[in-house]
């Protein structure tokens, strides 16, 4: 069976386990974790602050005025904000026509600057491992975008939903 | 943008609340937030300001039941109400699935929630959205003041898409679950095959 571009994601994180920091995630811009390397942390919340200030930080980017394409940024831009051995730092993952993102949240790193160079060559890494996969499974099979995943639902069903909730 | 996974049967979706400044966003996320078992529940995320007013977003994940087999789990965002926070209201609707409009009932509030809706149509446009093609809800919160404007002013003013529509008092909770409800069937009815490596 192919597998999809998050799969590839874990697969290569997952190989990587012993180098990375503390937490260590790949996330989508609207805040959907594809990976995380830690589960004692709440992993929704994390990818909703970090798909939150990559998105604040990359409209801060448009006050800069050499910058005139937004699209540019992502390829460019990385965002840190730290102490000098405390940190949050954040940088594109380019996966086919996708973009994700790696977040990093470290703690009493003796060099900073070194876990990010670190960092910034696990996503160039990460670039090459995806095209060679990504090309080998191309034969990921293709739903029409047309095509409705769910025809109709009834009211029944939605409250069987949230029956296990509690409500 | 929802989130399809076919591997492990998973639906992540995205359902932003968005109204007026004071209109009740908040109150609806807390109350689904107190409400439910903390079992399918994340932590809610507020970032607000000092008086407790929504300053970039409020966020609760929710895990739903399954449909069909697959497993759902519901993102919901409260975007910040004041006019001044126009550039987080765009950020916060990027890859929206579905949204709930909150009007405040209030007489003295009608023209706030026009100029919010307009907003709301402006900032889908600016992201690529229709709104006349995207999920969307209507409710009409504040229902138990006593100068509020008729539900069917609100209609003719703000709903004149004809999108489901519900009366509301957050602040006890009616109509909450239902416009939660309603919103999520729309989405996952909105849900398109896509591809599965997306």
């Amino acid at each position: 069976m192919s597998k999809s571009i998050p799969e590839i994601i874990k697969e290569f994180f997952r190989s990587k386990e012993g180098e990375l920091p503390f937490y260590t995630c790949v996330f989508r811009n609207d805040g959907v974790v594809i990976y995380k390397n830690n589960s004692k942390i709440d992993e929704a919340s994390i990818g909703a602050l970090m798909g939150g200030v990559w998105q604040a930080a990359t409209a801060l980017t448009s006050f800069i005025p050499t910058q005139t394409s937004q699209n540019n940024h992502s390829e460019i831009f990385r965002f840190s904000f730290d102490t000098s051995s405390n940190g949050i730092y954040i940088l594109p993952l380019k996966a086919d026509k996708f973009e994700y993102y790696l977040g990093v949240i470290y703690c009493n790193e003796i060099n900073p600057g070194f876990l990010k160079n670190k960092m910034r060559d696990l996503s160039l890494k990460f670039f090459g491992y995806m095209n060679e996969r990504y090309k080998k499974e191309n034969s990921v099979q293709i739903n029409p975008q047309s095509q409705f995943l769910f025809t109709e639902i009834s009211d029944e069903e939605i409250d069987k939903m949230f029956g296990i909730v509690g409500i | 943008m929802s989130f399809i996974n076919y591997h492990t049967k998973e639906i992540n979706c995205k359902i932003v609340y968005y109204g007026p400044g004071l209109g009740g966003k908040t109150t609806n996320i807390q109350h689904i937030y107190q409400k439910t078992s903390s079992n399918v529940k994340g932590k809610m995320v507020t970032l607000g300001t000092e008086n407790e007013r929504t300053l970039f977003f409020d966020f609760l994940p929710l895990d739903l039941g399954s449909i069909r087999g697959f497993r759902t789990r519901f993102h919901l965002y409260t975007v910040p109400g004041q006019v001044f926070y126009e550039a987080s209201r765009k950020l916060i609707l990027r890859g929206v699935d579905g949204v709930v409009f909150v009007a405040d009932s209030q007489v003295e509030k009608m023209e706030a929630n026009v100029e919010s809706y307009v907003g709301l149509e402006k900032n889908l446009e600016e992201q690529g959205y229709d709104i006349k093609t995207i999920p969307l809800v209507m409710q009409w919160n504040k229902r138990d003041l006593p100068n509020v404007v008729p539900v069917g002013e609100l209609k003719s003013r703000l709903n004149r898409l004809d999108v489901p529509e519900f009366d509301a008092v957050a602040t006890d909770g009616t109509g909450v679950f239902e416009t939660l409800k309603m919103i999520t069937k729309l989405v996952l009815l909105n849900l398109r095959g896509g591809m599965n490596n997306e």
